[in-house]
């Protein structure tokens, strides 16, 4: 069977959903690197599309915005104090961000599409923009209109007059999404401690720009591989538990910051060995543990970034896990005794 | 029932509650929810209308000379199954894209991935060949082992079904590719050593 692309794609760091038109249903492909897992929509089970917008692009819009006036202000930092290597880095940061700024821009705005079909609403995460989701419907409502029919605004209506509207519908909200049984609670101790001893981690490198004490760069050291063991430990802790999509998502953004922050630093280290031609091949790794942020513009540089991003990422992380906290704590237990409003009428009293 | 509860959906605001304005059900552009603000887009089609379908659960035999179900005895053959020719009643009778088959050969189809339209689950083996063939190049040494495997790999299963997507073997030989470069690179490394061995012998 022959398969056409559908507009929309939603791609993450290992896996990609997109949606494809066959003959006679939507084919929605959920792949990973390796295997490729698959559903089919058939047109005459469609029953109804519902798109909502989400904040997601207004929210994506201003970090991306507040980033590139960062990456702006350290590039003319660097350019004022002629520091040619930082320029370079601050360049591309800036430019990079300003390209994913664009292409964010140019996609438009985000939503969630819910596709209704008998017994179970799915979602499709392919359609995350307005204008996939517009560009998918002009495509496949010819064709479930020839398999099901014509139905006009009116007639909808008129059916659907009977229908009190509730709130209690079972459809997925922005705060109330749709999760797997059997979650387990979870007091997110493991992220509460990530993100503190990730701000104690931002405290020691900024630190070392006033000193290059041994004290302070061991505790640096010591911190620096406590988030990183802290990181991984959240990751496997947050699994098939009860967190929130966003702490999950900063947890692994530590872990990339964390990965980055290294390879970049070992790189730039690594040739700054290189460039002291008086030293040793040997002595590399104790060349790289003796710079000074103070002296190496690229250090300075590098350090800034990762001072920034850790608070960035320490403080909204701290703050999430404590209102998710919170928020939990707040949650009547089941049997307390207090009635839950709308129970009565659902059950027919 | 659900049903109950998709017409509510499709009426209120999944934000706030607050009822949909009528203009939601022919604007080919989203909708503002007057209360929260959120812009929808909805959109009904005729089977959201329709109740349950009927079940036909087949006829009973009444004499002797009826052809009776191959999996019910009691029940009247209405059709034979195209797969395996076994009589089936109307309750086994199962149309697969137009083909009428019986619940057995169904099941086969779906196991052995005979019938396309029951495939759920695929491995993409080139995507693993090129991989094999390329993320050892960050370490370099282990090359020496993943080359002739990424080429063994790529042989072994360019056959092999993969994904019901349009695909082309552009990663298969493109693993091939990779690797017989990394074991020519290995060749020039060792034959010189090779050569320098066999003059001492």
């Amino acid at each position: 069977m022959a398969y056409i692309r559908l507009p929309g794609k939603k791609k993450g760091f290992y896996r990609k959903c997109t949606l494809w038109l066959g003959e006679d249903h939507i084919l929605a492909v959920d792949s990973n690197y390796y295997t490729e897992n698959y559903k089919r929509f058939y047109f005459k089970d469609f029953q109804g599309l519902i798109v909502r917008e989400t904040k997601r692009f207004s929210k994506l819009r201003l970090y991306t915005s507040i980033s590139v006036l960062l990456a702006l202000a350290l590039l003319l930092f660097a350019i004022f104090n002629q520091h040619i290597g930082s320029a370079v880095f601050s360049g591309i940061a800036l430019a990079g961000l300003t390209i994913s700024l664009g292409i964010h821009l140019k996609r438009g705005p985000t939503c969630v599409c819910h596709l209704m079909m008998p017994l179970a609403v799915h979602e499709l995460p392919s359609i995350c923009r307005l204008k996939y989701a517009r560009q998918v419907l002009e495509r496949i409502l010819p064709l479930v209109q020839r398999v099901q029919g014509p139905i006009s605004a009116d007639e909808i209506k008129s059916k659907l007059e009977g229908a009190v509207p509730s709130s209690h519908i079972n459809l997925p909200t922005s705060g109330n999404k749709p999760r797997p049984g059997n979650l387990k609670e979870y007091s997110c101790f493991f992220h509460k401690l990530l993100f503190g001893t990730l701000l104690l981690d931002a405290a020691a490198t900024l630190a070392q720009f006033y000193s290059i004490h041994w004290t302070i760069k061991t505790f640096n050291l010591i911190a620096g591989s406590a988030v990183f063991i802290l990181s991984i430990a959240t990751l496997v802790r947050q699994s098939g538990r009860s967190v929130p999509r966003m702490i999950k998502g900063l947890s692994w953004s530590v872990l990339a910051m964390l990965c980055a922050s290294n390879i970049i630093g070992g790189m730039i280290g690594f040739f700054i060995g290189i460039q002291k031609s008086n030293v040793p091949q040997t002595d590399h790794l104790s060349v790289m543990l003796a710079l000074d942020p103070s002296n190496e513009p690229l250090i300075a540089t590098l350090f800034t970034y990762y001072i920034i991003a850790s608070i960035f990422l320490g403080v909204w992380g701290l703050a999430a896990t404590m209102m998710h906290a919170s928020s939990a704590k707040k949650k009547v237990p089941v049997g307390s005794g207090e009635s839950v409003p709308g129970a009565a009428e659902g059950a027919g009293l | 029932m659900i049903d109950e509860e998709f017409k509510m959906a499709v009426k209120s605001c999944s934000e706030c509650g607050a009822t949909l304005p009528d203009s939601i059900f022919d604007s080919p552009e989203p909708v503002h929810c007057e209360n929260c603000g959120t812009r929808f887009q909805v959109k009904v089609f005729p089977a959201f209308f329709s109740g349950p379908g009927q079940v036909d659960y087949g006829a009973s035999i009444q004499t002797d000379d009826e052809a009776s179900c191959f999996y019910h005895p009691e029940k009247i053959a209405v059709v034979a199954c195209e797969s395996c020719g076994r009589f089936l009643c109307s309750l086994c009778e199962i149309d697969m894209s137009g083909r009428k088959i019986c619940p057995n050969c169904l099941e086969i189809g779906r196991n052995q991935e005979r019938i396309e339209g029951l495939i759920t689950e695929r491995t993409l083996h080139d995507q693993i060949a090129l991989s094999i063939a390329l993320l050892p190049l960050f370490f370099i040494f282990v090359t020496f082992i993943t080359a002739p495997m990424a080429i063994y790999f790529s042989i072994r299963h360019w056959r092999s079904p993969s994904s019901i997507l349009p695909r082309t073997k552009m990663r298969f030989i493109l693993a091939i590719i990779v690797a017989s470069l990394q074991m020519a690179v290995w060749a020039a490394v060792f034959f010189p050593q090779f050569l320098k061995l066999t003059k001492h012998l």
